[in-house]
């Protein structure tokens, strides 16, 4: 085969019994690959109603037909197991060489079953799996944990590991590889806890052909060219965190968690100001030539604390707790990465219980003494270092900031930012109408990823302030591009390298794979794979109930600069939610129907 | 002429090193009118926030007009102390 192994490795963790499933060619050709073929295989390999941090809860690592390419961006990897966080599909997107091993261990994914009955390190080196104590490693961070494990096995061993906070079973927890890249969202690292699994190490030898190589090489080029153009510029020179300034400036940085959309001490933490005082130099993933990473450093007089940085990360762990310190940021952010957790939903539970002890629901005695203000820097770390152990009021933390405020009551939950139980990214949904909707209707909660609903608002295509019915078919078409994108699987930052996006991905699938693919074809399969994640979540229990926004979004109106004043209703927003059904084919209810389930090739699934 | 006033983010400000500038422009103007003057002012735009034609910002930057609308064409008519924020439309994160 050109572009797929045809098969996955399947590891039962409790037996240790391993054994290879093939993917028949027309699954493969359906769901392409990363999170497209993730989903199918989460969807067949999970058990419905399935405890998430039980041991039948399977952990799915995914490569992609494009790995192994050398095309622009293509080493990157999916990871998903139902979301101890939502309880629905967990799905995060990852990057780099563990990738390209993945790939060259000569299966398609790689799925872990079962529980391990002791601290192990899964290796599957060459063709040989086998199981270690890992004890030794307990406790030691994601960076520690990678350096330890590749002194022993060789530094061409790629390693996906948790932190003490993915032992712990932190809901939020990550699984980290390649120095600090993060599968960050939906906490597949306290699933991977939950098996006793420390680590995974990685090494290969099985490089597969490409069906055109001529072809391939040439839009290689092409693509190369594009990546170092104008297309790419804003993450080549200051990357993400470049948004801090701009969503200030139009009223969309959510800020003293989300009660207001602008903070008036952002310049310190503007990419702009970072760049000249905190950038050490640029990085990137391997095969990738955009090289959008930033790394900052600290430079006050305490330990200096070094890695990447990103707009989500600023924003929830800096404006959103009312943090202006870039010192603070930088160390925190870092100190995320090593203990091996979420920044987003790790910075809104944390704001989440800010406002909790500023309303005097939380107080002195339940924070160990800690003074949980807005804007206390000296708050952070301590309150991240409880978090990742569950001491104190970091075992309330742990568990998201949507069962922290079930636990405490007192109205709280209409201040957990979540949806689904998935904390919020940084973009107010209030001055972000299309946002609004993504944020609402995605199948793994509160994502900006899965829809890129805000590629809208920030163009002239809609008026952002606007909650209407417009926004329906705009969001199905994100939701569908981002599968695509997820599953081949691009960086979205390329995304606007494509001149044609669909036609010229199809043309470079058909060239590495040899399988028949067109523009049609390869939208239809953005659609199949959201549909399927859908029908995972109704599975799992999902009702229309659940496609919603938290009160605050839906109570309260915006206070500050242009945008004051500016409000959701939640009648605008069902508004918004029936019209995106209307445009997915779905029923009033957001049930899938069986035309629908055919049109798609789905009906035998369900 | 009116004058008004261009907000710099992003690579657009590091580039030329100022947050916001103002601009004399025709009373009955179009983007090409605005993104000439900038290439005027601040040449060193050129090529990565403005192309080398001088009328036409690239692909990837946009005007937005006082925080709140993006200029799509030339269906607007700018007021005195209007203000027009330039940034990457690259808006992910």
């Amino acid at each position: 085969m050109f572009g797929y192994h045809g098969q996955v490795m399947v590891v039962d963790l409790t037996s240790r019994i391993v054994r290879t499933d093939p993917i028949p060619q027309d699954i493969l050709r359906q769901f392409i690959g990363g999170i497209g073929l993730g989903t199918y295989l989460l969807y067949n390999y999970c058990p419905p109603r399935v405890n998430p941090l039980g041991p039948d809860n399977p952990l799915i690592f995914v490569g992609s037909p494009l790995i192994g390419s050398k095309l622009t961006t293509s080493s990157k990897f999916a990871v998903l197991a139902k979301s101890p966080l939502t309880g629905f599909i967990g799905d995060s997107l990852s990057s780099s060489f563990l990738a390209l091993e993945l790939k060259k261990t000569g299966h398609d994914a790689l799925i872990l079953i079962g529980r391990c009955t002791d601290p192990t390190l899964l290796s599957v080196i060459d063709g040989r799996v086998k199981f270690t104590d890992a004890t030794d490693l307990l406790g030691l961070s994601t960076s520690a944990t990678e350096r330890t494990i590749k002194a022993r096995l060789g530094r061409q061993t790629r390693i996906a590991c948790i932190g003490p906070a993915g032992e712990r079973l932190v809901r939020f927890a990550t699984i980290s590889n390649d120095g600090g890249r993060q599968a960050g969202r939906t906490g597949t690292g306290a699933v991977m806890g939950s098996k006793n699994l420390k680590a995974i190490a990685l090494r290969g030898n099985i490089n597969l052909p490409v069906n055109n190589p001529k072809k391939l090489s040439e839009i290689q080029r092409t693509l190369t060219r594009r990546s170092l153009g104008v297309a790419t510029e804003k993450y080549r020179s200051l990357g993400t965190i470049a948004n801090i300034s701009v969503f200030n400036r139009l009223g969309t940085l959510p800020t003293y968690n989300f009660k207001q959309s602008t903070f008036e001490k952002a310049e310190p933490i503007s990419g702009e100001s970072l760049h000249s005082t905190h950038f050490v130099k640029n990085a990137h993933c391997a095969s990738c030539t955009i090289g959008c990473e930033q790394i900052m450093s600290t430079n006050d007089s305490l330990e200096k604390s070094t890695g990447r940085m990103e707009y989500e990360s600023t924003y929830a762990l800096g404006p959103l707790l009312g943090i202006a310190d870039p010192n603070t940021v930088i160390r925190a952010s870092h100190l995320c990465d090593d203990l091996g957790i979420d920044t987003i939903s790790t910075g809104v539970t944390i704001a989440w219980a800010m406002e909790c002890f500023e309303k005097g629901i939380l107080t002195l005695k339940d924070t160990n003494g800690i003074e949980l203000k807005f804007g206390n820097i000296g708050a952070i770390l301590p309150i991240l270092n409880m978090i990742s152990k569950r001491e104190g009021i970091g075992d309330l933390l742990a568990d998201g900031c949507l069962r922290a405020a079930k636990t405490v009551g007192a109205n709280s939950v209409d201040w957990a930012m979540q949806v689904k139980g998935l904390e919020m990214p940084g973009y107010e949904p209030r001055s972000l109408k299309t946002m609004a909707l993504g944020l609402a209707v995605s199948t793994r909660g509160a994502c900006h990823n899965r829809s890129s609903a805000y590629e809208a608002d920030f163009s002239a295509l809609v008026d952002r302030l606007s909650a209407d019915e417009v926004k329906g078919e705009i969001t199905k078409q994100g939701e569908d591009f981002s599968s695509v994108l997820d599953s081949l699987i691009w960086c979205k930052f390329l995304r606007k390298a494509f001149q044609d996006f669909y036609t010229e991905s199809a043309a470079i699938y058909e060239y590495v794979t040899g399988f028949d693919m067109d523009d049609k074809q390869l939208r239809l399969a953005g659609e199949r794979i959201n549909n399927l994640k859908k029908l995972f979540n109704i599975r799992e229990g999902w009702t229309r109930e659940d496609d919603t926004l938290p009160a605050r979004s839906l109570q309260e109106k915006l206070p500050t600069s242009i945008v004051k004043g500016e409000g959701l209703l939640k009648t605008d927003l069902d508004i918004m939610i029936s019209s995106y059904y209307k445009a997915r084919g779905w029923t009033d209810e957001g049930l899938i129907p069986k035309s629908k389930l055919e049109e798609l090739e789905l009906s035998n699934l369900h | 002429m009116i004058e008004i006033l261009v907000e710099f983010f992003g690579s657009a400000r590091m580039i030329t090193g100022v947050k916001e500038v103002r601009l004399d422009i025709p009373t009955h103007h179009k983007i090409e009118d605005i993104v000439c003057s900038l290439a005027k002012r601040f040449p060193e735009l050129i090529d990565q926030v403005i192309k080398i034609n001088r009328q036409e910002l690239q692909e990837s930057y946009i005007f937005n007009l006082n925080g709140l609308s993006f200029l799509r064409n030339d269906s607007f008519q700018l007021k005195p102390d209007d203000r027009l924020l330039l940034f990457s439309n690259q808006a992910g994160g």
